[in-house]
C-alpha cells in the first residue's frame, strides 16, 4: 500500500523505468495499464527502500559527529512540502460532442502523474463544476481515489487565490514545515492576459488577470517553480487579430510575464490562442468515431457507448442540441449531439499553439523574472 | 447562436446575473459614440431583454430592451490599441422562456468613434478547422 504523500526521489526513480518503457508516455488509470502501474508500485518501493537502506547506513559512515546538530534536524528554513495545482475549466462554450471534454483530458492525465507537472508531496486540482455532469466528472473521482489529491470547486475569481494561498504552515519534531507551490498548470479557455475559467458560463466569472494577481501570495512558489498555461494568449497583452511580430503582443506587459515577475517563476505561456483539436483524438478518426456513434445510439441515448479501443461517448443531455438531423445540419445532422467524447486514458497529447492571432509564434514561450522584479 | 429554451425563473435569474455585472462607464462625449445594427426581428424579440458585454472589460456596455439599432459612447478603455474587443450578445425572453448567446471567439476593432458596425446575430454557427467559433459576422462601416 502507498503511504502519502509520495516520496519525490522514489517517484522519479520509477518513472524513469517505466517511462523508459512507455517510451515517454505517463501511466493512466485504464485498464490498459493496470500491469505497468503494479511495476511502477513494485519500482516505487524498492526505490523507496534502497532509501531506507542507505538511512540505516548512514551512522556507519565516516562522519564528524560534530557536524550533527544534536536534536535540530531541520534544514534552515525548515522542511519545503511541495505542491501541485491542476486548474480546470469549465467547457460551455463550444457546446459540443468534440470538445466539452478538452480541459478535463489533459488536467485528469496531469493529475494522473502526466505531462507537464513533476513529482509533488501534493497536489490539489481546482475545477469548476458548471457543464459538466456526474460522469463526466468522474475522472476526478479516480484521481483522488487513486493518488488521494484534494479536489477542489471554482465558483468565483476569488476562489483561485484561496486554492494558490492555501499554503499552511506546520512542524514536525519541532521543525517547521512549509507547503509551497512547485507546479502550477491552467487548462482552459482565456483572452488576452486573462486565463477564464468559466468562459460562457451562466455563474459567476472564474478569471485571474493582471487584475487579481496581487491577491495572490508574492512568496507562493518554492525557487524552482513553475506555471504553465494552456489558455489561450496568457503572454499576450493585445487584442489585434493581425501582428508582424511577437513584440508587437507586448508580451512584456501580459498576465505571464506578471506572474514570472510575481512569483520569481519561470511561466510558459502562449501568444496566440491555444489548439485543443488533438487531445481527445487523432482527426483522421473522427469519422469513424461519428459513424459508430450512429451506429449504436438508437435506444442507449442514456448509456455510455464504446467507439473503439480508447474512446466512449458519454451521455449528456442537453449538449450540442444543434442544427436538425433531417437537414443534416450541425450536431444533429452530424448524430453526436446529447454526447461528450472521452479517451479512457485521458489526453492522448497538450494543447498546441493555434495559427491565429496572424504573424505570431506559435511555440509555448518562456517567461523568466524580468530585471525589473517582482511586483506588488 | 446557442439558443435554449429554459424556464421562465431561469432567464430572470440569468437576467439578475448579468444585472450585477459591472457597466461601462460611458463616454460624454457624443464623438465617442459607436452605431450597432443588428438583424434579429424586433417582434420576435418583444418583451425581452439585450444584452451586449465586452469581453475585454468584463463590463456590460448595453442593458435594456432589444432594438435593431444601438448606440454606445464608449471611453478611451476600449478604445485604446484600436478599440479592438470581443462582444457577447444575449436575448433573454422571460416568455416563452428563451436564453440566445452569441459569442464570436474572433475579435474586431468595434471600438473607434463615430463607425458602424453591422451586426448579423442569424449567421449560422460553425466551428472551423483551429476550434474558432463564429456565432455573428461583422461588417464595420466607417
Amino acid at each position: 500500500m502507498l503511504q502519502f504523500p509520495l516520496n519525490p526521489a522514489a517517484v522519479a526513480a520509477a518513472d524513469a523505468v517505466i517511462l523508459e518503457r512507455t517510451r515517454g508516455r505517463y501511466l493512466t488509470m485504464a485498464p490498459d495499464d493496470a500491469e505497468l502501474r503494479r511495476e511502477w508500485v513494485r519500482l516505487y518501493e524498492e526505490a523507496l527502500a534502497r532509501q531506507g537502506d542507505r538511512g540505516a547506513a548512514d551512522p556507519a559512515e565516516d562522519r564528524d559527529p560534530a557536524d550533527l546538530e544534536e536534536g535540530c534536524p531541520c534544514p534552515e528554513g525548515g522542511i519545503i512540502r511541495r505542491k501541485n495545482i491542476i486548474f480546470i475549466g469549465s467547457e460551455i462554450h463550444y457546446d459540443s460532442f468534440w470538445w466539452k471534454m478538452m480541459f478535463m483530458a489533459p488536467g485528469a492525465t496531469a493529475a494522473s502523474g502526466g505531462r507537464p507537472l513533476r513529482p509533488a508531496d501534493l497536489t490539489t486540482v481546482a475545477y469548476v463544476p458548471e457543464g459538466y455532469t456526474t460522469l463526466e466528472r468522474l475522472p476526478l473521482d479516480a484521481v483522488r481515489t487513486a493518488f488521494g489529491h484534494e479536489i477542489v470547486r471554482l465558483a468565483s475569481s476569488a476562489d483561485i487565490a484561496t486554492v494558490m494561498n492555501d499554503l499552511p504552515d506546520s512542524e514536525e519534531n519541532g521543525c517547521p514545515v512549509h507547503v509551497r507551490l512547485q507546479d502550477v498548470v491552467f487548462f482552459s479557455h482565456g483572452l488576452p492576459s486573462q486565463i477564464t475559467l468559466n468562459y460562457d458560463g451562466n455563474g459567476a466569472a472564474v478569471t485571474l488577470d493582471r487584475g487579481n494577481l496581487p491577491t495572490i501570495r508574492a512568496d507562493a512558489f518554492v525557487a524552482d517553480g513553475r506555471l504553465y498555461s494552456y489558455a489561450c494568449r496568457t503572454g499576450n497583452s493585445s487584442w489585434w487579430e493581425s501582428f508582424s511580430s511577437d513584440a508587437e503582443a507586448h508580451p512584456e506587459n501580459s498576465l505571464a510575464q506578471r506572474m514570472a515577475d510575481r512569483f520569481q517563476i519561470t511561466v510558459y505561456a502562449f501568444l496566440t490562442r491555444t489548439l485543443y483539436r488533438d487531445v481527445l483524438r487523432e482527426p483522421a478518426d473522427s469519422a469513424t468515431l461519428v459513424q459508430r456513434l450512429r451506429d449504436q445510439r438508437d435506444g442507449h441515448e442514456l448509456e455510455v457507448i464504446p467507439l473503439s479501443d480508447e474512446h466512449e461517448a458519454l451521455p449528456h443531455p442537453g449538449l450540442a442540441e444543434t442544427g436538425s438531423s433531417w437537414l443534416g445540419t450541425g450536431a444533429r445532422g452530424e448524430g453526436t449531439n446529447g454526447f461528450a467524447l472521452w479517451r479512457r486514458n485521458g489526453a492522448r497529447a497538450l494543447p498546441v499553439g493555434a495559427s491565429s492571432p496572424t504573424g505570431l509564434s506559435t511555440s509555448i514561450r518562456t517567461f523568466t523574472p524580468s530585471s525589473a522584479g517582482s511586483e506588488d | 447562436m446557442k439558443c435554449r429554451e429554459i424556464p421562465e425563473e431561469a432567464v430572470i435569474e440569468r437576467i439578475a446575473t448579468l444585472q450585477a455585472i459591472p457597466r461601462h462607464a460611458f463616454a460624454s462625449d457624443a464623438a465617442n459614440l459607436v452605431h450597432f445594427e443588428l438583424d434579429v426581428d424586433p417582434e420576435k424579440a418583444r418583451g425581452g431583454t439585450f444584452v451586449i458585454r465586452s469581453q475585454r472589460t468584463g463590463e456590460v456596455v448595453y442593458l435594456g430592451p432589444y432594438a435593431p439599432r444601438v448606440q454606445i459612447a464608449a471611453n478611451p478603455s476600449l478604445q485604446d490599441d484600436g478599440g479592438w474587443d470581443n462582444l457577447t450578445f444575449e436575448l433573454l425572453l422571460p416568455r416563452p422562456g428563451l436564453s440566445c448567446r452569441w459569442s464570436t471567439d474572433l475579435g474586431h476593432p468595434f471600438w473607434t468613434e463615430a463607425q458602424r458596425v453591422r451586426i448579423k446575430l442569424m449567421a449560422p454557427r460553425h466551428i472551423d478547422d483551429q476550434g474558432l467559433v463564429h456565432d455573428y459576422d461583422v461588417e464595420i462601416l466607417r
